[in-house]
This record gives C-alpha cells, structure tokens and sequence, in this order.
C-alpha cells in the first residue's frame, strides 16, 4: 500500500500512554545530557558578555 | 553600488516571479511552486553563467539580458495563458493561511527563525567573509570568473581552486556580479536554505503530519547549528541537504497526485528532480549520491503511482523512460562541467582524489579521500571508534558553534531527531511505509558515502529523517507529552540562536568598527584572520592596494586566495602553476604582476627573492609579500 498522500489520515496514539512517556522521558534524558555539559554554559556566557560588549559600544561606556 | 543591487533584485525577481507563477498554474499548489520556482531559479542562473562563462562572454550586461529574455519567455508562453487561475489559487491560498492555527511551540520557532534570518542578512551585510574554505577556494573561484569574464581551468596551485565543482560559486558569482561588491555573497544560499526548510515542511505534511507538528520538524533542521551557521556562509553543506529536501518533497507531493495536475505530473516532477539532482552534483562531489537517490526515488514513486492509477502499465512506460531521459538530461547540463574538465586536465573526473573500488583503482589522484581530510580530524575524535566519533560530535562537546567538525547538529537532533528517526524508523518498518523507509535509506546511503561522516557539517541531510520523524511521532504523542517535547525543542532552538548570535570570529567593537565604516573597502577579511595565517601582509596588501588597485600572484601554500581580490574585487588577482623557476620569472614579468605573496618554505620564496625585479615589502611569520621594483 502507498503510505505517501495522506494528509487526511486521522491522529493515531503510539500505543497510548506508556510509549508516549518512554519517548518523552527519553527526550528529557538526553536533552539533560546534552544541557549539562559545562559548554553550554560557556557558549550561552560567551554570548552575553558579546551582546554586552556590544551594547556598551553603542552607549559609548 | 544601489543601481547594482536595485538591477539585481529586479532581475531575481523576474526570474523567480516566473517560474513561481508557472508552476502555480500547473500544479496550483503554493508550497510545490515556491520548491520548483527556487530549484529552477538557480538552474537558470547556473546555465547562464556556465553557457556565457564557456563562451568568454560572461559579462553583467550579457547575463542581464539573457536571464532577462529567458523570464520572458517564461511570462509569456507559461504565466499569461493562465493568469487567472493563477491568481485565484493565490487568493484561495492567502486565505488558507489566515485561518490556519498554530499551537505555540510552532509560533515560537516561527519567530525565532525569522529573528536570525534578519540577524544573519544584517551581520552577512556588514561583515566580509571570514571561514578558511571560502577565503581558500569557494569565493576566489567566483571572484576568477568575473575578473577574467570566462569559465576554464583555473592554474592554481590550491588542487581544490582547480577541481572543485563550481555550481555553488556560480550563485554567489551571481550575488556579485551586478552589485560589484561582496555584501552579498555570503548569503548566496539563504533563499535555497530557507525554500528546503520549507520543503521539510511540506514532506511532514504530506506524509501525514499536522501544521504545527510539521513546523515544530522542520526547527530540528532549521535550529542545527550547522543550518543556522552556514545561512550567512559560503560553505554549501547547508545547501546540499536543502536541496535534497526539495528533491525529496518534489516526488512525494507530486507523483501520488497526478489526477490533480494531469498527464504533466512525471514531466513536471522530472524537472524537479533533474535540478535538484543535478545541482547536488554541481555542489560537491559526493551530492552525487544523493542524486542518484532522487532518480530512485522518482522511478519507485511514480511505478507506485501508475500501479494505483488509471490505464495499463503498458501505455504509461513511454512517460517514464521520457522523463528518466529528462532527469537524466537536466542532471548532466548542471553537473557534468567540472567533471569533463578535470578528465581533460588530469585524466580523473574528481581529481585531485584518488578513487578506488576495493582492489581497483578507478581514477588516479593526488590522494586518497581520508588524506586530505585527515589532517583536520581534531585530536579529540582522532582515537575514537566510527559510533564513538557520532555520539561524541553529536553531543556537541564546544563552546562555540561555528566548530562545525565537532558540533553542526545542534540539540535538536541529539535530544528529539536522533530518537525519533529511530522510532519511527522501526513504526515504518512494522507498517511497511515504503516511502518514509525510502527517504530514510536515500539519507542514510547519503551519510554512508560521505568521508568522514563524523564532521557533523558533511552529514547535515540525515537530518531531515530526524525532523520528518519528529513531526509524525508528535502528532501520535499524548497532549502532555507532546507539549513537553516541543518545549524541549523550542528551548534547544533558542540556544542554539544564542550561540549563533555573536558572528564568526567577531569581537563586538569588530562589528562596530565596520558597520560605521565610511568606505566599504574598510571591511576587509585579512582584519579578522589568525595571525598566524600571516594576517599582517595580507592587511598590508590591502591597505597598500584601497588607493591603487594591483595585480596580484601568490604561491603554493598561500592559505587564503580571496582576502587579495579586496572587497569590491579591486585587485587583479593571476593564477600561476609554474613549470620551474625560469617560467615563474618570465611569467611574473610578462603578467605585470606588482605584488607577490609566497610562503617562505616552497621554491617560490627563493625563485622571486633571486628576481632583480622584486624586493621584499614586509614579512609575516611563513608569509612574504614582495612588490615590483621597476
């Protein structure tokens, strides 16, 4: 059977309740595996202190 | 520099305007005819170039009034015929999208997006090119095709000057070549970027996503880093998996809907898919794979559409095996170029690589693949097994973004994409969906034939099975979990952006500085390269050159090529592969050259220091800028 076209298809769970929590523990897992490595830290200060360096170029302080 | 820029978007528009009015009459869907207006768009200004180019004709006025001729044609014969319809499909569309709703996570990425896009085209505008592989051999392609108003073998000594494909450089040629400035040049692929970003879109929504899930897909590759980054960059990564995504949308939403636009369907899809095809072998070499993946996509997709529609296979091959030729045919006019002229000049059509098939050797080449790139394997990788490299670039181990060998995935793949296209991955196999199992394999074969598939930039096209299976899986997630994983992927997005606000190696009073520059000869690349790529002879050669242009040579092992054209391609810059030292000498003389940069430890030091001629101006560590004495 096609499985393309099929914009009229009606939502359909993933089983219902338990498969949806393993995907969304899953997904928080690895965001938090991602979120704390010390380098998010250090791209996110890096970015304030230029868009503060910028602003005080622009006041001129 | 107004009147060029003025021309130059009158021009785009005329062509793009067309095609998008065509393809809005023969297919009368808005998403399909803004994929095709863009594929075709860049498939004329490439032909045009290339044809103009190989006929030493390449000139703006020429350009102008051939792509103004062809938009006409186009006008007339495709656009008028059908005005009306066209205009009622727009009507219908507009307000199509006045009652659509989206669920705030899609707003959010939404406004996100379009916030960076201004950012980017604000920095791109101030800024000159910054990144090794356009100051090494993306940009000084183009920027050798203007000055010499023709396209051949360029003698280099940078292999990658000579060999490398040039339908990229084409596109931002054009971004130039009307504005005789460089503004604009790191933008070249933004407007394809942001059209396979929608095509994204639109193969979530005909595999049967909804609007905001679509949209909340789409983020995972609109947010990698590595999308966000080369939006204002001239390496064309991005713009590879883009039009992939186009090629891949084009045979999904058309082929299964042939009652919709007639018999011209095959034809129609056959042209997306030969462009697309065509210019991802035009980009870079291994886009070839991909192509051919397009091509077998295309022949199961409309079989499987013909199996379901009316008449007998029989009667319906003769289209096929016409569109194949077409494909076939596009394909080749937008890709063969710089194969047949690296045949002619080294006897391998993907010189400089050495190509081998287990046991036989297909091409003789300088090097194998993994020697050229070897070397830039960072340390950290440089020991770890193939999935160890994946996970550990995957993770985003850097502080900065614009590392895009150990980063370029961004969050949004690590977090949702990555398990998503696995679940889903397996769901498809269970349900036997053919064709999200195509796109997978196209993808994963993709990443497979990429060297080094662990430099996140190379393999940014696997990413579109992550959004595509992230935007089906939401649709399928209960409500609270659905929320939860499109907060995850708006907050990853927003962090991404964070990292991608301060431009590439650009101190904030660097932005300043150029921004309030009286002349735009003031934003020049050398002021932010390393110093130790000899920084200061390539400033002193652009300050020396802002009053009275000079025609320039450089050596072997001159990193960067491009910062000696100066902003607005003031310099003459001569390509020299010299035989020996007597042919540098009298090569150097003949050309007038009045400026020479060399590096210190090849021959060319010597030969041009022995040069009565030349004495030496300043020197920088490796480098040696010598100038003309009489």
């Amino acid at each position: 059977m096609l499985s393309f076209g099929e914009r009229s298809r009606p939502r359909a769970h993933l089983g219902r309740y338990l498969p949806s929590a393993v995907f969304g523990l899953a997904v928080l897992v690895l965001a938090g595996i991602y979120l704390i490595l010390p380098q998010r830290l250090t791209s996110l200060a890096h970015t304030i202190y230029w868009l503060r360096d910028l602003a005080a170029q622009l006041l001129g302080t | 520099m107004w009147g060029g820029l003025a021309g130059l978007v009158l021009i785009a528009a005329a062509i793009w305007l067309g095609w998008y009015a065509s393809f809005l009459g023969l297919c009368r869907r808005v998403l399909l005819a803004l994929v095709m207006a863009q594929l075709l768009t860049m498939a004329q200004i490439v032909l045009t170039l290339l044809i103009l180019g190989l006929m030493g004709r390449l000139l703006a006025p020429t350009v102008a009034v051939t792509n103004l001729a062809i938009a006409s044609v186009v006008w007339i014969v495709l656009v008028y015929p059908r005005w009306k319809g066209i205009v009622g499909v727009q009507r219908e569309w507009l307000t199509e999208v006045r009652h659509a709703r989206l669920n705030l996570g899609a707003k959010l990425c939404l406004v996100t997006f379009a916030a960076i896009v201004l950012w980017n085209l604000f920095t791109a505008w101030y800024l000159p090119p910054r990144d090794w592989d356009s100051l090494a051999y993306h940009l000084p392609i183009a920027a050798t095709y203007y000055q010499e108003h023709t396209i051949r073998l360029i003698p280099s000594p940078s292999v990658w000057v000579r060999y490398y494909p040039i339908d990229g450089e084409l596109l931002q040629l054009w971004n130039v070549m009307f504005v005789r400035d460089d503004r604009l040049i790191e933008i070249a692929f933004l407007p394809a970027i942001v059209t396979g970003l929608l095509a994204v879109y639109g193969l979530a929504r005909e595999l049967g996503a909804s609007r905001s899930s679509a949209v909340l897909g789409a983020a995972i590759v609109a947010f990698a880093t590595g999308t966000l980054v080369e939006m204002a960059m001239s390496l064309n990564d991005a713009l590879l998996a883009a039009l992939v995504a186009m090629g891949m949308y084009i045979v999904v939403a058309l082929l299964p809907h042939r009652r919709f636009v007639g018999g011209s369907a095959t034809w129609i899809a056959a042209a997306g898919v030969g462009t697309a095809g065509g210019l991802c072998a035009g980009v870079k070499f291994n886009g070839a794979v991909y192509s051919v993946g397009l091509v077998v996509l295309f022949v199961y997709s409309a079989i499987a559409s013909r199996r379901h529609g009316e008449g007998g296979r029989a009667s319906k091959a003769r289209p096929l095996i016409g569109s194949l030729a077409a494909i076939v045919l596009i394909g080749l006019a937008l890709s063969i170029y710089p194969l047949v002229r690296n045949v002619m000049s080294a006897g391998n059509p993907l010189a400089p690589f050495d190509v081998s098939l287990g046991r036989w050797r297909l091409f003789e080449g300088q090097k194998q693949i993994e020697e050229f790139i070897g070397w830039t394997t960072p340390p950290e990788v440089v020991d770890k097994g193939v999935l160890a490299r994946f996970l550990y670039v995957w993770r985003e181990p850097t502080g900065s973004v614009y590392d895009l060998s150990l980063g370029g995935l961004g969050g949004g793949w690590f977090a949702v994409g990555l398990p998503a296209a696995l679940v889903w991955l397996g769901y498809a196999i269970l349900q036997r969906r053919t064709v999200d199992l195509m796109l997978c394999g196209l993808l994963v074969a993709g990443v497979m034939a990429t060297p080094a598939p662990w430099n996140a930039r190379y393999i940014l096209p696997i990413l579109i099975f992550g959004g595509l299976s992230t935007a089906l899986i939401l649709d399928r997630l209960v409500p609270f979990v659905r929320a939860s994983v499109s907060g995850v992927i708006v907050v990853l997005a927003l962090l991404s952006v964070a990292g991608a606000v301060p431009p590439y190696s650009t101190g904030a009073d660097d932005l300043i500085g150029v921004i309030t520059a009286s002349d735009s000869r003031d934003r020049s690349s050398p002021q932010f390269m390393h110093p130790t790529w000899g920084r200061e002879a390539f400033r002193w050669i652009d300050e020396e050159t802002k009053a009275r242009p000079a025609t320039i040579a450089y050596g072997k092992l001159v990193p960067f090529i491009y910062p000696l054209y100066g902003t607005n391609w003031r310099n003459k810059v001569v390509h020299l592969l010299p035989q020996g030292q007597l042919d540098w000498t009298a090569t150097l003389s003949s050309g007038g050259i009045e400026l020479v940069i060399v590096n210190r430890d090849t021959p060319n030091y010597e030969w041009t220091l022995t040069d009565d001629s030349y004495e030496v101006a300043i020197e920088d560590g490796s480098y040696v800028v010598f100038r003309r004495t009489q």
